[in-house]
């Protein structure tokens, strides 16, 4: 085994391992000198870990004895724990599957034939295809029968998610982004969350679809999309609205359509295709908690997802994330009153920027490269601007909270 | 058809006559079993109109409506004087803030065919949208009717609700009625009782009401000390079940927690003046930390607060801690 703190070099292959019957199938992993594999047991994922690949294939004693010990611990007291839960019964649930994509055809090919060979018979699948420059994303819609296509002429993630939401006829919505793909037992995770009255909204798990860049291995190590391998709910009682990156993001997640009333749609000044450039997922999330329901992240929902390749675009990713970050608190602060804002702020601009953009001077094991973390930082400064900008040109009667 | 009702529903009220009005309007429009059910309307200590505009409901609703007025401020004692006053074989209780759904008395009628105790669902309704207390008081209720629907959930004493549960006349009246002596929590009291007596509890929600949750921190930290009154009262008198009362005061899972509630209860022993009055004024920050969403703060102090609260009433009945810790072991 790898140990997970030293700058890794890539190609690396990403495998899953199936651990419930003790045995690890044969994985070919030619070409690469390192896999990352996941392992599932019980339909959720329990655990990763890196091995050197050994004439093409895994070290099949090492993965297994690696699986042995990351026996999945329900987490206490938890009353929905997956065995209690009611079993998945197939239908008897309206779920909208939404992908919203914006020229990335290619990418959503790859996205539509995964979610047409999901174990679950959903509603209707619907691709908002937001601003587009071309017909490429409606011919390849086109291709899918059964597959819904419809245009949203304005930018902005957020419009198209909502655009999404209008659309929708499930009691359930789950969404997913144009360049990620989901697991056959993707809705099987995440829907019987929703058997618990109070959960408005579950993430899943989203992993690295490959890692064949060094860009992609950077991002993955620094910034995954992984929120652990536990079952975990928030509600008010244990999670502040303010806090609400470690929920899961808008790649994998799934609303409960009937309480978007109390809740509100999303802020369409928000997200990609704004100043913003991102945080439409956190503010939901944070309105959700915030009118008392609560949020379940699963990592029996899997998705996998193709981050950016080069390392000018992860750069660019991060500096969005910065940005978004910090337009999410500014709305926060300005129109909710979330005055402890002005504390965190400051906090979190030192914990973990700075400290980021030093670790990363000093090339310390594990730490992310200097220029993701000096384009987060930067970002993350321009982020209230950004807020008021996008204020601006989207017009306050856009809001959705 | 027989004169004798099948169902009495008894409502107990204090000094809400809006709503109790508009409860028994809406019980008085619900059908079940062969003839309409008896209304029983107990107004304890009221001094506003909820009498008057009561009065005036019986020209509508006819001599079915039956209203009693007492003195007591005791909802257990309220209530027994409902059942004294009840013809019904089967009693339903509701509170006066409930909206009853049109299926209620029918599905408690339909349930009690197979069960002595039926437990109807409350649909938590917020008073006041964004109050933080009320959303966590939304998130407790929903949780417990939730667990209840899981297949295999035994159904025990604190899974009895007043505020919407029915019970065969004659096991209550051989149960003796609810504790007229218990300060609170006198329905898981007389849960304890019924079960001890053999009764068998379902939970059907199809019996459901929408409950507005008027409460506010301010109220519930009040409320510890009653809290803690109630289960000494309850632990006094069921030594055999007293560890499993205050089993979830005494231990957490979280070991943070743990440590948090056991430091408290050591501090509440010690009746320090200076701590009391620090937690005093620590809790009337809390609608100030509330407006400007300090939700981190608020938590910690709402929590430690109520817990100070609570083991101080506590200490009061004991000389120390370890006396109580004795006690609850049964040495």
């Amino acid at each position: 085994m790898t140990g997970q703190n030293t700058r890794l070099e890539g190609p690396i292959a990403v495998r899953m391992a199936d651990v419930d019957n003790g045995l690890i199938q044969h994985f070919d992993c030619s070409g690469y000198k390192l896999a990352l594999v996941f392992f599932r047991q019980k339909g959720s994922i329990i655990g990763r870990e890196i091995f050197s690949v050994i004439n093409g294939c895994l070290p099949t004693d090492q993965v297994l004895s690696a699986a042995r010990e990351m026996e999945a611990e329900p987490t206490a007291g938890d009353i929905w724990r997956p065995e209690l839960r009611p079993a998945p019964r197939m239908g008897s649930t309206a779920v909208t599957v939404a992908v919203c994509t914006r020229n990335r055809a290619s990418l959503l090919r790859t996205c539509l034939e995964s979610l047409i060979a999901i174990d679950w018979n959903p509603l209707e699948i619907i691709v908002i295809d937001n601003c587009p420059a071309d017909d490429s994303t409606k011919n390849v819609v086109g291709q899918f029968r059964g597959v819904g296509y419809a245009m949203h002429k304005q930018p902005g993630l957020n419009r198209a998610r909502n655009a999404a939401i209008s659309l929708a006829r499930g009691e359930i919505i789950a969404f997913t982004d144009d360049d990620a793909r989901v697991d056959r037992n993707w809705l099987k995770g995440s829907i019987p969350n929703f058997a618990d009255p109070m959960v408005a909204l579950v993430t899943g798990i989203t992993l690295p679809a490959e890692l064949e860049t060094e860009a992609q291995i950077d991002f993955e190590m620094g910034t995954s999309f992984i929120r652990g391998f536990q079952r975990r709910q928030f509600t008010i009682k244990n999670a502040n609205p303010l806090k609400v990156a470690e929920m899961g993001a808008g790649a994998n997640m799934a609303i409960r359509v009937s309480l978007l009333g109390e809740i509100g749609s999303f802020d369409e000044r928000l997200d990609g295709g704004t100043p913003t450039r991102s945080g439409g997922d956190h503010d939901f999330f944070s309105r959700a908690l915030a009118s008392g329901y609560r949020i379940v992240y699963d990592p029996s929902a899997i998705a996998w997802h193709y981050h950016k390749r080069t390392r000018d675009e992860v750069a660019t990713t991060m500096r969005g994330y910065g940005v978004g970050f910090f337009a999410w608190w500014t709305k926060a602060l300005i129109e909710r009153k979330e005055f402890s804002v002005i504390l965190m702020a400051p906090s979190v601009l030192l914990n973990h920027h700075m400290k980021r953009v030093i670790e990363s001077l000093f090339a310390r094991n594990g730490t992310l490269r200097f220029r993701y973390c000096w384009a987060e930082l930067r970002g993350a400064l321009r982020g209230p601007l950004a807020y008021f900008h996008s204020r601006l040109i989207t017009g306050k009667k856009c809001q959705s909270t | 058809m027989t004169d004798r009702p099948q169902l009495s529903v008894i409502v107990i009220t204090h000094n809400r006559e809006d709503q109790v009005v508009e409860c028994v309007l809406l019980l008085s429009r619900l059908e079940a079993g062969a003839t309409d059910p008896e209304l029983i309307v107990v107004l304890d200590s009221c001094s506003d109109r909820s009498l008057e505009r009561l009065s005036s409901l019986r020209t509508e609703i006819g001599s079915r409506l039956v209203l009693e007025s007492i003195q007591a401020n005791s909802p257990a004692v309220a209530r027994n004087r409902g059942v004294d006053l009840a013809h019904g074989s089967i009693l339903v209780f509701l509170d006066d803030d409930v909206r009853p759904s049109r299926e209620l008395l029918d599905a408690h009628l339909r349930s009690q065919q197979t069960s002595d105790v039926v437990i109807g669902y409350l649909s938590p309704g917020l008073a006041l949208k964004n109050d933080w207390w009320q959303l966590g008081a939304r998130i407790w209720w929903e949780d417990r009717f939730t667990a209840m629907r899981q297949p295999g959930y035994v159904l025990a004493y604190h899974d009895l609700f007043s505020a919407n549960f029915s019970v065969k006349s004659s096991l209550f009246r051989a149960a003796g009625g609810f504790d007229k002596d218990c300060p609170r929590l006198e329905d898981y009291e007389l849960g304890i009782r019924l079960l001890k007596a053999g009764a068998s509890f379902s939970y059907n929600p199809k019996a459901s009401v929408v409950h507005m949750e008027t409460g506010s921190s301010r109220r519930w930290l009040d409320r510890a000390s009653l809290e803690a009154l109630g289960e000494l009262h309850i632990g006094r008198k069921h030594p055999d079940i007293r560890k499993s009362v205050f089993q979830d005061r005494l231990h957490h899972q979280d070991c943070l927690v743990a440590m948090w509630k056991s430091r408290f209860r050591a501090a509440a022993f010690r009746r320090n003046a200076l701590l009391d009055m620090s937690v005093k004024i620590a809790g009337s920050f809390l609608p100030f930390l509330e407006s400007i969403k300090a939700w981190q703060t608020w938590r910690n102090i709402m929590g430690g607060a109520f817990e100070y609260n609570y083991w101080m009433t506590i200490a009061r009945h004991f000389e120390t801690e370890s006396q109580f810790l004795s006690w609850v072991d049964g040495l």
